[in-house]
């Protein structure tokens, strides 16, 4: 069956469609949900949110665009809007910090630990983290989903940087004083 | 090395490929709230299978109405078919057969020669007009052969001036055959950029009808193709508004369903105004399906009535009512008041005053919606009948501004009909809202059940309404 076929099957509320659909893009979504979460419990409560959001208004998918990215960026709201609706978006100093060179050896590093690592940054950093550098958005695009403002948007970007280098520098000197012993 | 570019290239390329599978449970919670929608969606879906219900019952009913509005569009592709496959044949077959009609073919040619660039069913509608209308590719044609002689003729001659040269010109050509057919090859070999505007000519202003049916094969091709593209995005099927209507009630004769005697007593129907709800379902871009429900209020009024206590005074002429007073009759109060001694004998309990008689129905209209223009102001033709519950039937007299009910009409149907004929005008307001007003005409057929006394009630309603598709 073609995945236009699918769809609109899931636009007939088929729940089998449902189902299939949800195997085809449950690992990538919740891989998105991972990334914009604090923690694994909040990533599936996202992507269960964010999977009956999709069923309920997949009628709205007129077939233009990737469904894969249309199914990403209702994902993505979900994820946001717990956010909008805690309002915990608003707590964090705006202070543009240096920039400051680092080298990175990118074998020492693990998936799991980046994640750890983007999983604890604080809420509008991880955010503005993943919409601009793993997805893709502009600061622009990005200042107008968190309701915030370009400057900030570009602020935020850099001090989350800051931190997982800072992070990622500690783990590495870590590993070679382990490494020493 | 720049910092920036490793951390984020660093994060891109870890993720790019990240995919993790959710614990299984997830699953089932969203299936479990999936189901749950389901069961709130039943009326919905009770809804469609009514609708279905509604679109066949219309179908049936509605069919005798559409099949028999034969209209040329329904008939062209037909003749399309036809010609399509044997166009050619059928030309040579003309050919071989009388000089009129080898001229009608000639003339046919130079025209296909002429407009090659032009599709192959427009020529061949075009062939299939010449044999059914010769007379028409005779005009073009006498025009073209005038028209080498007195180029005049063409631009100035009016058609109806054509039509009757070529009663004179027809006779000309049989007995001069080979005369004419040199003609027309003359024009065809020597002449052709001549004839070729003299065509363009002649064609513009005399086989209109020869394109007409060329443009609306090409109307009809955008159509497809429009209905096509259409029916690739998701159109909204269903609409659901409310409506309003102020009514007017009247009948196409005289006469009196309450008694014989007040026949000729002066009548007004009563303002009143309806309320409901209608479902609109679209079948395709013209036409679409409506019905709904509505309360409606039919009441007139027959002026100059009076009471009589004594039903013996006029032999109990009272026939169709059902009093809540026994021995209550009525009549006309001109016919009491010139028979003084029923004038005289009436009591202080009697009453003169305006006879009311009211009757409320729930209305189920089933109609058919047939769309003629569709732009952000939709107009549309409406068909259809409806069906009538009774559920509230009053007779009263008005009498120096005091009503008294006097009881119920014993010849009204609990069940009756109406057809509907109107027009509805649909203004989008947004994609999904939209207002219409449709003034109609609906002629009740069977609101009596007897002695109606030549009443033939009918009423005039304005519906307006607002819409939402879904």
């Amino acid at each position: 069956m073609s995945l236009e076929e699918l769809i609109a099957k899931c636009k007939r509320k088929d729940i089998k469609a449902q189902s299939q659909i949800y195997q085809l893009y449950s690992g990538k979504l919740f891989a998105l949900c991972l990334k914009y979460s604090r923690n694994f419990q909040e990533a599936q409560d996202n992507l269960q949110n964010g999977f009956i959001t999709i069923f309920d208004k997949v009628e709205q998918y007129n077939f233009k665009g990737s469904f894969e990215g249309w199914l990403k960026r209702i994902i993505i709201n979900t994820a946001l809007q717990t956010y909008r609706e805690k309002n915990v978006l608003n707590l964090i100093t705006e202070e543009i910090p240096e920039e400051v060179e680092i080298e990175i050896d990118e074998e020492q590093v693990s998936l799991d630990f980046l994640l750890k690592l983007i999983q604890e940054l604080p809420n509008r950093y991880r955010l503005v983290f993943n919409l601009y550098v793993l997805d893709g958005y502009s600061h622009k695009e990005v200042a107008n989903m968190l309701n915030i403002s370009e400057g900030t948007s570009k602020s935020n970007l850099s001090r989350a940087r800051v931190i997982l280098r800072d992070k990622i520098e500690s783990n590495q000197s870590q590993i070679k004083k382990n490494e020493a012993f | 090395m720049d910092e920036k570019k490793n951390i984020d290239r660093l994060f891109q390329e870890k993720f790019k490929d990240y995919e993790v599978s959710p614990n299984a449970a997830v699953w089932k919670n969203i299936e479990k709230q999936l189901m749950k929608k389901k069961k709130r969606r039943i009326i919905p879906l009770w809804l469609q299978l009514g609708g279905a219900a509604a679109i066949l019952l219309l179908l049936a009913s509605t069919g005798f109405w559409y099949f028999n509005n034969d209209t040329p569009e329904l008939e062209q592709p037909d003749e399309i078919i036809i010609t399509k496959t044997d166009s050619k044949d059928k030309i040579k077959d003309i050919k071989s057969s009388d000089e009129v009609d080898e001229s009608a073919v000639t003339f046919e040619y130079q025209i296909d020669t002429i407009e090659k660039k032009e599709q192959e069913e427009n020529s061949i509608v075009k062939t299939n007009k010449s044999r059914n209308l010769k007379t028409r590719d005779n005009v073009a044609l006498e025009k073209l052969t005038t028209g080498k002689n007195e180029p005049k003729v063409i631009t100035q001659e009016n058609e109806n001036i054509a039509i009757s040269n070529i009663k004179k010109e027809i006779s000309i050509p049989e007995k001069e055959e080979s005369t004419k057919i040199d003609l027309i090859k003359k024009i065809d070999n020597t002449n052709k950029d001549l004839t070729l505007e003299k065509i363009v000519i002649a064609q513009q202003e005399t086989i209109n009808d020869q394109k007409k049916p060329k443009t609306d094969i090409q109307k009809e091709i955008e159509k497809t193709a429009e209905e096509e593209t259409v029916l690739k995005s998701p159109i909204d099927k269903w609409s659901i508004g409310s409506t309003m209507a102020p009514i007017y009630y009247n009948t196409l004769a005289n006469g009196s369903p309450i008694d014989p005697a007040l026949a000729d007593n002066k009548k007004n129907g009563d303002g009143s105004i309806s309320y409901g709800l209608k479902v609109n379902y679209k079948l395709s871009d013209k036409l679409s399906l409506q019905s709904g429900i509505h309360t409606l209020e039919l009441g007139y009024a027959t002026e100059n009535v009076t009471t009589l206590l004594s039903s013996s005074l006029l032999g109990g002429s009272s026939t169709n009512i059902n009093t809540n007073v026994d021995g209550v009759s009525i009549a006309a109060l001109s016919t009491v008041s010139q028979n003084s001694d029923t004038f005289n004998q009436r009591t202080s309990f009697d009453l003169s005053g305006t006879l009311d008689q009211t009757l409320n129905y729930v209305e189920i209209p089933v109609e058919a919606k047939y769309n003629i223009l569709h732009k952000k102001l939709g107009v549309n033709l409406i068909g259809g009948f409806s069906t009538y519950f009774l559920y509230r039937n009053e007779v009263s007299i008005t009498s120096f501004g005091k009503t008294t009910t006097l009881g119920e009409a014993s010849n009204i149907n609990s069940l009756n009909f109406s057809g509907n004929l109107g027009v509805d005008f649909d203004y989008n307001i947004s994609k999904k809202l939209y207002i219409n007003v449709s003034p109609m005409f609906k002629y009740q057929f069977n609101t009596f059940s007897e002695n109606a006394g030549g009443f033939k009630p009918y009423y005039l309603g304005v519906y307006t309404g607002l819409n939402f598709r879904f």
